[in-house]
């Protein structure tokens, strides 16, 4: 064994081109499967840290994907507001610590405006326990104050003190300027640090700004949704309930989590669809070992002739080229397990810098060790196609002819 | 294996029929007893290769009998033949000996190693009778045809066979080449009492042998 062990990587070391060729074919397969796996998961894991620390989001009755949708990352249109008075009283409900308002129905460039008010900077949470913060000065106090999301300072190039014109609809309005609410001009009050969430793509107004914008008063009579934290997590599931039976007005009650992985689940085709990918991927690799050592066989049957002479039976031809393939998967995935660390340590910083998606650096995961541990058990039976033509040829004794 | 049988070769009408050149040979019926050397001689294509090939069971389509250590070859499972031939035969072959990427020592272990033994200290002691002893650690591919064919001999002779078979292995070298070669061959087998089948088309080494299989196309 020990011995096969060692002409085998012996013969593939004097085979050294279309050895590293197989273990190249190899590494980058894994590579690439590992790099996108793990890219997958810290695309999730930024997606499922968009909230945090809210028990319910509350909106005009629909669906709780809707909902979560225009409330957290700022796409799609509610259909319905809610009014006023059904926000004042689950504001003074018992159970509920906070609430943030959220109106919506404005934009500027593209970007979505949200009405609301300081309890959002207070209260709201991502990723486990950060808060917003403010990477220049200060939240709104005047009706015509406005707060920029950090993308949307760097994109626009808005400074400190500037005045935007922002449009009405959700829509991008650069080409219907007749939309503009011309008349009241926005100063620019503040600029949020970077979260990596969609609070950078969008602007922050006061409720009361936007109800000047759009009736011309300063008692706003409709919200589009809030955002509740209770006293107590156990009140949460109650509450829920008291919200979705409210007499005087229909409205829908989500717990972020939940509706979170609802829609991460509507996603989780193209999860499969990479699992696919990286199966191919991986069969490509074997597929390349397997060309390398078939390919070998032809000008090796010398070599394994003689080796037949001085006294290797068939079957250590057999496990000779078998072993052959699982050096070459062993080195080949180690190596791209290596590589894709490596890689990952050096994008990692520049991922998250530019999409806010956060690569998770550790160890290899229990799943990530499953599929190589799969691979290192596969290669044993990939190794025996080659492996079976070499032993065939190797009881045709005539080989040893010139 | 202590047991040394008497004949460790002996052949009766063998023939060997070439399946796609309509032609076959006849083998003049032979014997080779331990420590004999016995030559096998005769024009190109007279069918010594497929004697020696015959014997060292790589060919097995032939008619006849051979006995092999007092054994009807064809009478033995294939892998008991397989178990029989390495353990009591060596092999030399007209050239490409060795495993290009194994080293000098290493090649020449080779035989002993795929039996489960080690021999080192035999092949040092092998390697210094040829004079290849301060190349043990390098590559087989950096010999001269002389010195491969000489690790060749000391590879065959590794396991203690009690017969070996040569296949034309001076063929490739010059006159004074092959008379070193065969003088170490010679010294090597009688120094452990290996019987010696060589196949030769060269008339001038036939007194040499202690016997002579003409063979004749």
């Amino acid at each position: 064994m020990k011995l096969l062990f060692r002409l085998a990587y012996k013969s593939l070391r004097n085979r050294k081109m279309s050895s590293w060729l197989a273990l190249s074919s190899m590494a980058l397969s894994c590579a690439l499967v590992l790099g996108v796996e793990r890219l997958g998961r810290g695309l999730q894991d930024s997606f499922s840290n968009t909230i945090s620390k809210t028990d319910l989001i509350v909106g005009a009755r629909g669906g709780s994907v809707e909902l979560l949708l225009y409330t957290v990352f700022h796409l799609g249109q509610p259909a319905n507001n809610i009014r006023m008075d059904t926000y004042k009283h689950f504001t003074s409900h018992p159970a509920v610590a906070w609430t943030i308002p959220i109106s919506l129905g404005d934009s500027f460039r593209g970007h979505r405006v949200i009405a609301t008010d300081e309890n959002f900077f207070k209260h709201y949470q991502f990723r486990q326990d950060h808060r917003i913060e403010f990477k220049e000065g200060q939240s709104f106090s005047k009706t015509n104050e406005v707060v920029l999301g950090n993308d949307v300072a760097s994109e626009q190039n808005l400074k400190m003190g500037e005045r935007v014109i922002l449009s009405h609809g959700l829509g991008d309005s650069r080409v219907s300027g007749a939309l503009d609410h011309k008349e009241n001009p926005f100063i620019v009050t503040g600029i949020l640090a970077k979260t990596g969430t969609p609070i950078d793509k969008s602007l922050y107004i006061s409720l009361q700004g936007m109800e000047i914008i759009h009736n011309s008063t300063l008692e706003p009579t409709q919200l589009t949704a809030f955002y509740i934290g209770t006293q107590s997590r156990i009140a949460v599931l109650h509450l829920q309930r008291e919200i979705a039976q409210y007499s005087d007005e229909a409205l829908t009650a989500i717990i972020p989590g939940v509706t979170l992985s609802e829609l991460w689940r509507q996603l989780s085709y193209l999860e499969d669809a990479l699992s696919v990918i990286a199966i191919v991927v991986l069969v490509l690799a074997f597929m390349g070992i397997l060309l390398s050592l078939f390919a070998s066989l032809q000008e090796r049957k010398r070599e394994l002739a003689l080796l037949r002479v001085v006294g290797a039976r068939p079957r250590h031809i057999l496990l000779l080229l078998v072993f052959e393939c699982v050096l070459l998967t062993v080195v080949g995935s180690a190596l791209g397990l290596l590589l894709a660390i490596l890689a990952q340590w050096g994008i990692a910083p520049w991922i998250e810098r530019e999409f806010a998606v956060s690569i998770p650096l550790n160890a290899l995961r229990p799943e990530e060790i499953k599929v190589w541990l799969a691979l290192i058990l596969a290669s044993p039976f990939v190794g025996l196609l080659p492996a079976w033509r070499a032993y065939r040829q190797s009881l045709a004794y005539d080989l040893i002819q010139k | 294996m202590n047991d040394i049988p008497k004949l460790l070769i002996e052949t009766k009408n063998l023939k060997y029929v070439y399946a796609s050149a309509q032609r076959a040979i006849q083998i003049p019926d032979f014997s080779v007893s331990p420590g004999e050397k016995v030559l096998v001689f005769g024009e190109s294509g007279s069918g010594k290769s497929t004697l020696l090939h015959i014997i060292a069971g790589l060919l097995n389509s032939y008619e006849g009998s051979i006995r092999f250590c007092e054994q009807e070859l064809k009478s033995l499972s294939a892998s008991h033949a397989d178990k029989l031939r390495f353990e009591t035969m060596g092999n030399i072959y007209q050239s490409l000996n060795l495993i290009p990427y194994l080293s000098v020592l290493e090649n020449v272990l080779l035989p002993a190693q795929f039996q489960g033994k080690d021999e080192r200290s035999k092949a040092l002691h092998l390697l210094s009778r040829i004079g290849m002893k301060e190349f043990q650690d390098r590559p087989v591919t950096e010999l001269s045809v002389g010195q491969q064919q000489r690790v060749a001999a000391a590879r065959a002779l590794i396991h203690n066979p009690k017969i070996l078979l040569a296949d034309e292995p001076t063929s490739a070298l010059d006159t004074k080449n092959r008379n070193a070669f065969l003088e170490i061959l010679f010294e090597l087998c009688e120094a452990q009492g290996t019987a010696l089948l060589f196949v030769s088309h060269d008339e001038q080494i036939q007194k040499l042998f202690t016997k002579q299989v003409e063979l004749n196309a």
